[in-house]
């Protein structure tokens, strides 16, 4: 009988001391394969335990900051867009106002005047009408349908006969007809700043020139800052300009007479020069929050720097560690099976001479 | 092992599994298992020893791991989806938008087949399994999906739902409001183990946190309880195997011992003939 003791090893154990470690080894090889190849852990979930709600947080948080500075790119080519129309806008109303300064009754046999003001306020409402991607800039949130009309239309637009019938209530004959010479200057001025200017406020405003609605869209450019992203055709600065670009289209014909077509030119001048400083106001308002959506951009760019870096500390594996850990484990398990194989022929059988 | 050599086994929590006589290990099955009903438990000879209601529940083993998941982990868990569910279902939800609010709020992007009211935080019990897009959304199923813009996916037809007047297509109002429900607390049910007052995604967070926590710890305690089941297996293999080399010489000291017996009966007999020869 043969002792048990803690010396001693059955051989059957010997034998099968080393499969144990060796499959071990094998699933540790395939982890840190996988981990090698994906830079990640392979088991994501049972690595991080209860830290992985905080990681899927920070991702979270990661592809809220990637949608909104996908959403600025949107919202600051709206943006430069609206400026670059603005800018148009505004150089026409000072080329108008400039030739304005020049126009003397006396000098004008012809329309110039009323050709002056079609092209002016053709170019208004083009610039208007402009769009970014397929939303019109200038329709507040009304973006799917052009701010503004075209005026020279046929049949005649809505605005032109609304300007048609407020001339003849108060004067009793179309401006093109001959008998319109004998309107006097101020009676042309108050015609100007009383029924025709009501026709550029408010519900008139709406009905004949704008279909833009006055509320301005908004988007969220970084977590939590909403800011109003675009303007709208009912700003004053539009108003004024195509009023005053109305009133050369319309009564700057020269069925008028010289004084009462100097006074249509003075009011003119008085509108386009208030209508320009409107416009730079309404610039003034886009270019911040153009700047706005810049410096967020750059804060949520640093932020986003910040949680990948977090994200990597949380799931990222060393890619040193990892190759350094799969050339280990391939040295274990070879090791592992020349042993076993050594083991094998360790037998007191194989020393034995056979009779 | 009794004094008289008699063999008994037990559980882990003392219910007899073999005395004098095997005993019954049972299991009903329960055919259809329903969102929050619990299967049936497994008895040893009349006792539970799975469940809530098991007097000595046994407490390691591949049997007490599958009740656990299938009695209180997996449970528990669908639990907190069902929660989760019912909280997307209640951020979703459209209310009356007339000046004079009178109808009741309605689920609006998520909800659940033939949904008419808004679901309970503390009745959510199989929502994770119902929820689904609202079909008046869904352009797959002949929905609009402006109305995710607009509002009114609860019932089409009906303004009081309408969030969007005007139908002005850059209407961003709707949305931003959904966006801010999102990250609102709104309160859960505490039933279902995880924080009762939490905005959504936190909550889900949550969930995920929960699980893999678990994840974790059974993981932790399988590989204790491999380590312990390998040592205890050499221990045994140590203990009544042998050693191939011991008994070999064994087996030479035997035949060496044969060999000198025959040698010396061989010399014996010798002996004896060389004695009677000379006789």
């Amino acid at each position: 009988m043969i002792a048990v003791g803690a010396n001693f090893v059955s051989t059957n154990y010997l034998a099968n001391s080393l499969v144990g470690p060796v499959m071990q080894a094998q699933s540790q090889l395939t982890n840190a394969m996988t981990e090698e190849s994906t830079g990640q852990y392979a088991n994501l979930g049972l690595q991080l335990g209860d830290q992985s709600g905080y990681e899927l947080s920070l991702k979270e948080q990661v592809g809220q900051l990637q949608t909104l500075t996908t959403g600025n790119s949107v919202v600051s080519t709206g943006l430069s867009t609206a400026q670059s129309a603005l800018s148009a806008i505004q150089k026409s109303a000072q080329t108008t106002l400039d030739n304005l300064t020049a126009w003397t009754p006396a000098g004008d046999s012809g329309p110039s005047l009323q050709n002056m003001g079609q092209s002016a306020l053709e170019s208004l409402i083009a610039s208007a009408n402009t769009t970014s991607g397929d939303q019109y800039v200038f329709g507040g949130i009304n973006s799917a349908s052009a701010p503004m009309a075209d005026y020279s239309s046929t049949p005649a637009s809505a605005a032109k006969t609304a300007i048609d019938q407020a001339f003849q209530t108060t004067f009793g004959v179309l401006p093109s007809d001959p008998g319109a010479a004998n309107i006097s200057a101020s009676a042309m001025q108050s015609f100007l700043s009383g029924p025709f200017a009501a026709l550029f406020q408010g519900a008139s405003w709406s009905a004949d020139w704008s279909s833009a609605l006055s509320v301005n869209t908004s988007a969220e450019i970084a977590p939590g800052q909403t800011v109003t992203t675009s303007t709208n055709a009912n700003q004053p600065g539009f108003q004024q300009l195509a009023q005053a670009y109305a009133m050369l289209t319309e009564f700057g014909g020269s069925a008028l007479s010289g004084d009462a077509r100097q006074a249509v030119a003075t009011a003119a001048s008085s509108l386009v020069s208030q209508g320009v400083d409107s416009m730079i106001n309404v610039q003034a308002e886009l270019g911040s929050t153009e700047s706005a959506v810049t410096n967020a951009n750059s804060s949520m760019s640093s932020q986003l720097t910040i949680l990948q870096g977090q994200i990597g500390n949380l799931d990222a594996v060393n890619a040193t560690a990892t190759a350094a850990q799969i050339s280990s484990l391939t040295n274990q398990i070879q090791m592992a099976y020349e042993l076993t194989s050594r083991l094998q022929q360790l037998n007191l059988a194989q020393y034995l001479p056979i009779p | 092992v009794a004094t008289n050599g008699s063999e008994s086994i037990y559980t882990d929590s003392g219910v007899t599994l073999f005395q004098d006589t095997p005993r019954t290990v049972s299991f009903t099955p329960t055919l259809t298992l329903v969102d929050g009903m619990n299967g049936g438990a497994v008895s040893v000879d009349g006792v539970p020893i799975t469940g809530a209601n098991s007097p000595m529940p046994i407490q390691s083993g591949a049997l007490a791991g599958y009740a656990a998941l299938r009695d209180t982990l997996a449970p528990e868990y669908q639990a907190q989806l069902d929660q989760i569910a019912g909280g997307l279902i209640n951020t979703f939800a459209e209310s009356d938008q007339s000046a004079a609010p009178t109808l009741p709020s309605l689920p609006g992007l998520f909800t659940t087949p033939g949904a008419t009211s808004l679901p309970l935080m503390s009745a959510t019990t199989g929502l994770g399994a119902a929820i689904e897009v609202n079909p008046n959304v869904d352009p797959s199923q002949g929905g609009n999906p402006n109305l995710l813009r607009d509002g009114g996916i609860s019932d089409p037809g009906n303004p009081a739902y309408t969030y969007n007047a005007t139908g002005a297509a850059s209407y961003t109002g709707r949305i931003q409001q959904l966006l801010g429900q999102i990250v609102a607390t709104q309160s859960f049910d505490p039933s279902a183990g995880l924080d009762s007052s939490a905005n959504l995604t936190d909550y889900a967070n949550a969930s995920v946190s929960w699980l893999q926590a678990e994840n974790q710890q059974a993981s932790d305690a399988s590989s204790y309880q491999n380590a312990l089941a390998t040592q205890a297996n050499s221990a045994l293999s140590n203990a009544t195997g042998v050693n191939l080399d011991a008994e070999m010489t064994n087996m030479l000291n035997l035949e060496n011992s044969y060999a000198s017996t025959a040698k010396l009966l061989t010399t014996v007999n010798s002996m004896f003939s060389s004695l009677l020869q000379a006789a």
